[in-house]
């Protein structure tokens, strides 16, 4: 590639001894827009960041970009390659974790920022916070990995495997060459409705909808949405078809893929250079698609290395999506842990 | 300063520089004097996410487990102590988690109410029960107390599984040397040091 483009947005002012910066990455579909600010359009991690909150941008300099290969504003296949003045599509690159975060050390040294007091994320934010601390360990004090694993399991692949295949058929995806004419929104629609599944929980779902249905009072007995949770997941994928782009979610579902931090199998060796850090991992007891086990198997790795670090389990309904919800506890921990971080 | 007269006596045991695992460690305060004082690398162990929140305000590392869980996740032998104080009486099976620390630890420190202290004996006789003696209530989760422990039945408990213990401490320990003679009857808390499998 013959350059890119980063999109990303700041809260808060650099300290005179530049030690308040924090970095926070977004997950697979999130952008740059983490706090609402005075944009008055909704950040997607208001419930974490904002004052009074732990990331409190009058306390901290917050930094945040919309990852590589997204389609936020940074460049992605859905952006203009500028030799041929068409869209990348499928000849845009498929981006790693890794490349993902060594394009936001270039945005912060362009910011004139030479240290870094943490860095956060949930999800795919939480690989990018991990593969962070392995990659420039020296300038970051600690690191808050929430709801996340050290690498995508053989059931993460599958999920996003089987999220590809609904964009691949829809014949309007016509191998990711697509933008000049009907969107594959069907294909998108549907996959995004899958993922949706993965990021609640039976609990939630059976509280939110149960068998409630929807249009009728009794069984139709034909192939119409009935249920609540049919006309749910059918809205939430119309939605995000109206926000983001098909080839940019098989892209990312790709760099999930990838992503293994383990070094010959092992965490712990990769840890090894870690030394100086701290660490907070946060999972949710709901989250079937990132389990406390993963988490676990982070903390073991860094306790093996001596590192310090803590490890909460969050008693939570809402699965893989609770670091997104409102949540008291999420709030009280981050904030305990970023106050006893040497500023 | 710690409240805990058996936390503080923990203290003075422990060695500067040395690696502390504190099992129910609480808000932490022990493993926060510790590294204040004596510069210890300090890992608590809880379960309640209260316990834990008050942990990372006073700047101590803490992982949330089930000690009735065991120590699965450590490796023989990691640290200088494995610390659990007046904890052992709400754990289901005390074998398994004191042979787990033993195992993780070089040296193991346990602290415990010794129910057979002269006034619980007086209590029982005159109300036929116990009354809660424990000033510092170090647990949301364990409200009762499921294993009812003595000076003397943590010797036989060592006898029996031919653990070496190194150093005994029976608190109060105003009258030390009646107190060393008569533990059982004379001491309400007692602090046994462990010599790990290692």
């Amino acid at each position: 590639m013959n350059g890119f483009q980063l999109a990303y947005e700041t809260y808060g002012k650099l300290n005179g001894t530049g030690s308040n910066a924090i970095v926070i990455f977004h997950a697979l579909s999130g952008s740059s827009h983490v706090y609402q600010n005075k944009s008055g359009i909704g950040g997607w991690w208001d419930e974490m960041v904002g004052i009074g909150k732990p990331f409190d941008p009058s306390k901290y300099y917050i930094i945040c970009a919309n990852i590589l290969g997204s389609c936020y504003g940074s460049t992605g296949p859905s952006s203009i390659n500028p030799e041929t003045g068409e869209r990348y599509g499928l000849l845009f690159p498929i981006t790693t974790v890794n490349d993902i975060v060594k394009s936001i050390k270039l945005l912060i040294d362009y910011l004139g920022v030479n240290k870094i007091l943490s860095v956060s994320g949930g999800s795919l934010g939480g690989f990018q916070a991990l593969d962070w601390a392995v990659s420039y360990p020296q300038i970051t004090q600690s690191a808050i990995p929430i709801a996340t694993a050290s690498y995508a399991t053989t059931f993460n692949v599958a999920f996003n495997e089987v999220q590809r295949q609904a964009i691949y058929s829809d014949p309007n995806w016509n191998n990711g060459d697509y933008y000049k004419g009907e969107l594959p929104n069907l294909g998108l629609k549907l996959a995004r409705e899958i993922g949706h599944i993965t990021y609640l929980s039976e609990d939630s779902m059976k509280e939110r909808f149960g068998r409630v249905l929807r249009y009728n009072p009794e069984y139709v007995f034909q192939f119409k949405e009935e249920f609540e949770v049919e006309s749910y997941l059918q809205h939430k994928g119309t939605a995000f078809t109206k926000r983001f782009d098909a080839n940019t979610y098989l892209y990312i579902t790709k760099t999930i893929d990838y992503f293994d931090l383990r070094k010959e199998g092992d965490l712990a060796l990769t840890f090894y250079p870690l030394k100086k850090m701290k660490f907070l991992v946060v999972s949710f007891s709901s989250d079937w698609l990132y389990p406390t086990s993963q988490s676990k198997e982070i903390v073991y790795a860094l306790k093996s290395n001596g590192i310090e670090s803590s490890f909460v389990e969050i008693k939570t309904n809402y699965g893989h999506d609770s670091f997104l919800v409102e949540c008291d506890d999420l709030r009280v921990i981050v904030s305990n842990f970023l106050n006893n971080l040497i500023l | 300063m710690l409240e805990r007269k058996d936390l503080r006596a923990i203290f003075e045991i422990i060695k500067p520089n040395s690696k502390v695992l504190d099992l129910g460690c609480g808000d932490g305060v022990l493993l926060r004097e510790l590294v204040l004082k004596k510069k210890v690398n300090g890992l608590g162990i809880e379960i309640s996410i209260e316990k834990i929140k008050s942990c990372l305000n006073n700047g101590i590392s803490v992982i949330q487990e089930d000690l009735n869980e065991g120590l699965k996740d450590f490796k023989n032998n990691t640290f200088d102590y494995v610390v659990l104080s007046q904890t052992l009486e709400y754990i289901a099976h005390p074998v398994y988690l004191i042979q787990e620390m033993l195992r993780v630890g070089k040296k193991v420190v346990i602290s415990f109410e010794n129910l057979a202290y002269w006034k619980n004996r007086i209590t029982f006789l005159l109300k036929g029960a116990l009354k809660r003696t424990r000033t510092n209530d170090h647990s949301l989760f364990f409200r009762k107390k499921i294993q009812i422990l003595s000076v003397k039945k943590f010797y036989d408990f060592c006898a029996f599984y031919e653990i070496q213990t190194s150093l005994q401490i029976f608190l109060p320990s105003k009258n030390l040397n009646l107190n060393q003679t008569f533990p059982n009857l004379l001491s309400k808390i007692a602090i046994f040091i462990l010599n790990g499998d290692n």
